[in-house]
């Protein structure tokens, strides 16, 4: 068939464009996989992983201990269908060595059949759940070891009672990231928690009921689960399942790779860009083959074939080799994986991931070239045989149209791939937006410069014959100039912003240092509050007023009842709504204030009236601005909590802005003095400035005569958050990496496609005289003002943009990194200076005599 | 004297095969005057003019422009001699595309850093008369129009030597004759030598002299 073989034939003869267009969708198509298939293997490990996260086949947590009534209905209702139930429960502790060390722990109780799955294996082997449940036996993790310079074998107390380390935990596969929690893991037997006196009103308790359901139940695990939620009417009480648990741990790599799953579809923007680029090039070459095939008789569909095939052929072979290249750089991955969150597994490529790669390859490709080959296949005969030198691309108002498809397609996949309505449809209209000022903005803006500076104006102007000509060059080659500065400055303004993002956070976590807290202390009991400021006195370190803490559960908002979500089965779920449902599922803590601390603003409503004298009316409230927004509360709403037992109802006053970083102890929801003073409640404190010994010598001594107080040192999680969020940017750092790669491809590609005309013209300029010399000097100068205008560009957004991202989330305005923009900058000029020399290397031999044939 | 070329030796080694094109060509020119060089395709017109406008270098023998010999020069000696005495025009125009007609004729005014080049490019432009379209780039101007451009950016440096490789071979007959006349009123004005690439016995008969390469040589007719 003559199509096919036109096709063929004309991909053998263009090897150049060939391997071009295949490297560049190649290099677009390597992020999407590479993501896809990370978030899947993330996904898939931790389905494998679900019922070991749990330890059981059910779940039922609260933060409270199960009234008698629910005890009993778990019970009757478990009755034939569990084969064990057991308690286990978990709260965060300080412990103290022999020598008076004191560090915050995670102390886990749990009965000697725990875990139903998985299993705690110790180094060494030296002890078992058996031996664990001896009166004073005790395992941590290896570095609470260190910490506390510990050996095995030496006491260490928790609350009231003094335990001995049995064991080391080498591998504990009910813990889901690794170094990410609070405080280290501490392994007590259930019965001899009782002992500790720690679990007394108020402390950070969670009771856990774990179960093992017979075989026959274990996959009817959804219906227990729903049945049970009937049973516990109390939406503070949480049901899970193993894929709950393991959802709870996937969150956070999921939104992470939420975020890398942008970037890596701004690379294959990019390099559909590139694509494209090269495709209408290709076209332009081929533009009098097309008029001889039409002049022959072939028909418009047919020669469209010819060209759907070759885009066809190409998308697969580099749909192949990313897929190809992703599987064989899997096991890199799971390494990264596994030193970061300690699962391990075998990675593998997903059917999944692999279909949508051939989705998103295909349809890539398609949506972007078939607009210029529909444009081109359609103009008449002679206007193909006068060639590509008399086409100009111009922009109509019916390319908006044929370019719609594309738009939605990026839509479809910005949503998919953030799995956020509103973030990727935020994402698609920047995108857009960007796409249309660059497209309508840039060829305006070269015309302007080009009628003001240059038209009327010598050569040697601006500066100098090179850069007079190298300004012409760029200004008049507008479609080439564009694509250039959009993708090199796409690909800055990530990298930069990722930078910017960064540096934000790391300033605002590292501001006021001076003025942050040093510990943070929670669960004093209230009779102990003023012992604690006598202390305070007596060994001169400075307490920050205690804040009161009260625990409810909304009840009702504006009379309305608020329930345990239904939706909870959903399969497709957005973020926000995912959100939203943890959100509400949960009980509250309360606080109650004369009005806003240090860290905090009120930005809308006013300042509380005073004490809470008329009981009827509902007291006044102040609300976080996020959690009010979160809930849909406004000013006047009114809420209904319940304290104990008690309601309460409350009216929404003000808004408040809290700024999270300062460690203070911030409340989302603040009630005005005299309305809930009397409820039950504990006390949350900070202290202030300490030096390295004094912060560990003041937490002794506070443990020490309060052994149930809970002490988190703020620098240490100051120093975790930064880990963490470290680790994020150099992941997203890696992608921003592949997308200003993708633009320097795509500089070299044009380059490339455009050096036979470049040639040309130097040839002329040396016939009249120019020198090599001249020649590299303006060139060089082209490639100059491209790269700087693509680093104003790009850096300038991404300035811009990190100080609107740090407004949003932080609340305050990040000072830009220049240091880290400087180093782009020289970055970026090399780059483009080597593609220049490269390319430009041809010049010097050129043999000017060519142009006499 | 103004020219004197002196056994000249050129040829092409391709696939190791030697092809002499050239071989022990004379030419002595001593006053302004146009001549017209005819031959068949391949007899090696292109090659002479290539080596006349210092654009390739002779096997053998000398070159003498003005008293300078260029087969001596350095490339960037070369460069010089070319932009200071010679005007070409080319069968396919080659004007640069990004740059107007106006800026096409500047050029090379401004690589030799002349005084006013916008004045004398205007004027240049003039004398071809399309001054009503030097802000238009190539693609807006007819083959014709191209031609005249070239022609004007040859000229306008006032060279001592214009070498032209048959200037008319892309246009119409029409066409092709009115940029001839052009060409050899503003040679004779100005008072450069035309070296004309033909093979159009005709226009070759309004030459001062008439040459035809054959046998890789050069003879009078
Ligand atoms: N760069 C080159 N390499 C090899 N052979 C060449 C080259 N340029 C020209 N020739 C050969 O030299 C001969 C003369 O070419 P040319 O000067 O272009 O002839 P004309 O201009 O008279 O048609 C031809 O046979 C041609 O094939
Ligand atoms: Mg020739």
């Amino acid at each position: 068939m003559t199509v096919l073989k036109i096709a063929f034939r004309d991909l053998v003869n263009s090897r150049g464009f060939t391997a071009l267009f295949l490297f560049n969708l190649f290099l677009g198509i390597c992020g999407f996989v590479t993501l896809h298939s990370f978030r899947d293997n993330v996904n898939s490990l931790l389905d494998q992983r679900s019922k070991q996260l749990l330890s059981a086949d059910v779940a039922v947590s609260g933060r409270r201990t199960l009234t008698k009534e629910e005890t009993q209905g778990i019970n009757d209702y478990l009755k034939d269908k569990a084969v064990e139930v057991m308690d286990s429960i978990e709260v965060y502790s300080m412990s103290k060595s022999k020598d008076k060390r004191s560090r915050l722990v995670q102390i886990k109780a749990v009965e000697k059949s725990f875990p139903f799955y998985g299993e705690v294996k110790l180094e060494k082997d030296t002890s078992d759940m058996e031996g664990l449940q001896k009166k004073s036996h005790i395992w941590v993790e290896p570095q609470l070891m260190a910490q506390m310079k510990l050996e095995l074998g030496d006491p260490l107390s928790l609350g009231d009672k003094t335990f001995k380390v049995m064991g080391v935990i080498e591998n504990d596969t009910s813990t889901s990231l690794r170094g990410i929690g609070l405080a280290p893991k501490v392994y007590v037997g259930l019965s001899n928690l009782k002992e500790t006196n720690l679990i007394s009103f108020g402390s950070v308790s969670t009771n856990v009921k774990l179960v093992k359901l017979l075989p026959e139940w274990e996959k009817k695990a959804e219906q227990v689960k729903l049945e049970l939620g009937k049973i516990l009417k109390d939406p503070g009480l949480r049901i899970r399942l193993p894929k709950d648990a393991s959802e709870q741990v996937g969150r956070i790599l999921n939104y992470l790779s939420d975020y890398l799953g942008l970037v890596g579809l701004v690379a294959l923007f990019l390099s559909g860009i590139g694509s494209g680029y090269l495709f209408q090039n290709f076209l332009f070459e081929k533009l009098e083959d097309i008029g001889i095939l039409k002049s022959l008789g072939m028909s418009l569909g047919q020669i469209s074939m010819i060209y759907f095939l070759q885009l066809g052929v190409l998308s697969l072979a580099s749909v192949l080799g990313a897929n190809v290249f992703v599987w064989s750089i899997l096991p890199l991955i799971g390494d990264a994986l596994s030193t970061w969150t300690g699962m391990s597994g075998e990675l593998k490529l997903g059917w999944e991931t692999v279909y949508l790669s051939y989705l998103v390859a295909f349809g890539a490709s398609l949506f972007i070239c078939a607009p210029i080959l529909l444009k081109m296949v359609g103009r008449k005969i002679q206007n193909l045989f006068q060639g590509g030198q008399f086409f100009r691309w111009e922009f109509e108002k019916r390319d908006l149209l044929l370019y719609a498809p594309l738009a939605l397609f990026m839509w479809g996949l910005a949503v998919a791939q953030a799995h956020s309505f509103k973030i990727g449809t935020f994402f698609t209209l920047v995108l857009f937006i960007v796409v249309i000022i660059v497209s309508l903005g840039f060829p305006v803006l070269f015309s302007f410069m080009d009628k003001r500076w240059l038209t009327k104006k010598n050569l040697t102007r601006p500066l100098s014959l090179s850069w007079g000509l190298a300004a012409r060059y760029f200004s008049r080659d507008r479609l080439s100039s564009t694509l250039t500065i959009c993708a090199l400055a796409i690909g800055v303004m990530l990298l930069s912003l990722i930078g910017q993002l960064e540096t934000s956070l790391r300033e605002e976590l590292e501001q006021d240092v001076g003025r942050k807290p040093d510990l943070f202390l929670f669960d004093i009991q209230e009779y102990q509050k003023d012992g604690l400021v006598a202390l305070a006195q007596e060994e001169g370190f400075s307490l920050r007023s205690p804040s009161p803490m009260v625990r409810s559960r909304i009840l009702k908002i504006n009379g309305e009842k608020f329930k345990r979500s239904e939706k909870e089965d959903e399969a497709f779920s957005t973020r926000e709504e995912e959100t939203s449902r943890r959100f509400r599922n949960r009980g509250i803590n309360l606080s109650f204030a004369d009005g806003p601390n240090e860290s905090e603003t009120i930005i809308e409503g006013r300042p509380f009236s005073g004490r809470y004298e008329d009981e009827s009316k509902p007291a006044e409230l102040s609300i976080e601005r996020r959690y009010a927004r979160r809930l849909g509360l406004e000013i006047g709403d009114t809420v209904t909590f319940e304290i104990l037992g008690i309601e309460v109802q409350g009216v929404v006053v003000n808004l408040r802005r809290v700024r999270w970083t300062s460690f203070l102890p911030n409340f989302f929801i603040v009630f005005q003095p005299g309305a809930i003073d009397d409820a039950p409640k504990t006390y949350l404190a900070a202290v202030d400035s300490l030096t390295e010994e004094q912060r560990y010598a003041v937490q002794d001594k506070i443990v020490d005569k309060y052994s149930n107080v809970s002490i988190v040192s703020v620098t240490e999680i100051v120093s975790k958050i930064m880990n963490i969020f470290k680790a994020m940017a150099q992941a997203l750092t890696i992608m921003a990496g592949l997308c200003l790669s993708i633009g320097f491809f795509t500089l070299y590609a044009i380059t490339q496609n455009q050096l036979k005309k470049k040639r040309f013209e130097a040839a002329i300029q040396k016939v009249f005289g120019f020198s090599p010399g001249q020649l590299l000097k303006t060139l060089l100068a082209e490639y100059f003002i491209l790269a700087t205008l693509a680093c104003v560009i790009g850096l300038g957004f991404s300035v811009v943009l990190g100080q609107v991202v740090s407004i949003i989330f932080f609340d305050g305005v990040g000072r830009p990194d220049w240091m880290f923009m400087l180093k782009i900058g020289v970055g970026v000029y090399a780059v483009t200076f080597l593609i220049a020399i490269a390319s430009g290397r041809s010049f010097y031999s050129l043999k000017i005599k060519s142009l006499l044939s | 004297m103004i020219l004197e070329v002196d056994k000249v030796v050129k040829g092409y080694t391709q696939a190791s095969k030697k092809l002499d094109v050239l071989d022990g060509l004379d030419l002595q020119i001593e006053r302004p005057k146009s001549i017209a060089i005819l031959g068949k395709s391949g007899s090696g017109k292109s090659t002479f003019l290539s080596l006349l406008g210092g654009l390739d270098r002779p096997d053998e023998g000398k070159i003498v422009v003005n008293g300078q010999n260029i087969t001596a020069m350095k490339e960037s000696e070369l460069a010089k001699y070319r932009a200071e005495n010679i005007g070409i025009v080319f069968q396919q125009f080659h004007l640069m595309k990004t740059f107007t007609a106006l800026e096409n004729v500047m050029l090379p005014l401004e690589i030799l850093k002349k005084e006013n080049p916008r004045e004398k490019a205007m004027k240049a432009l003039e004398q071809v008369g399309l001054a009503d379209r030097a802000n238009h780039f190539p693609h807006q101007l007819s083959g014709g129009e191209c031609q005249r451009v070239a022609v004007a950016r040859a000229i306008a440096p006032e060279p001592k030597i214009i070498l032209a490789d048959e200037p008319s071979g892309n246009l119409d007959t029409e066409t092709g004759e009115s940029v001839m006349n052009m060409i050899f009123e503003l040679c004779q004005r100005r008072e450069s030598v035309l070296i004309l690439v033909t093979h159009d016995t005709d226009l070759a008969r309004s030459c001062d002299q008439i040459y035809e390469l054959s046998s890789k040589k050069l003879k009078a007719i």
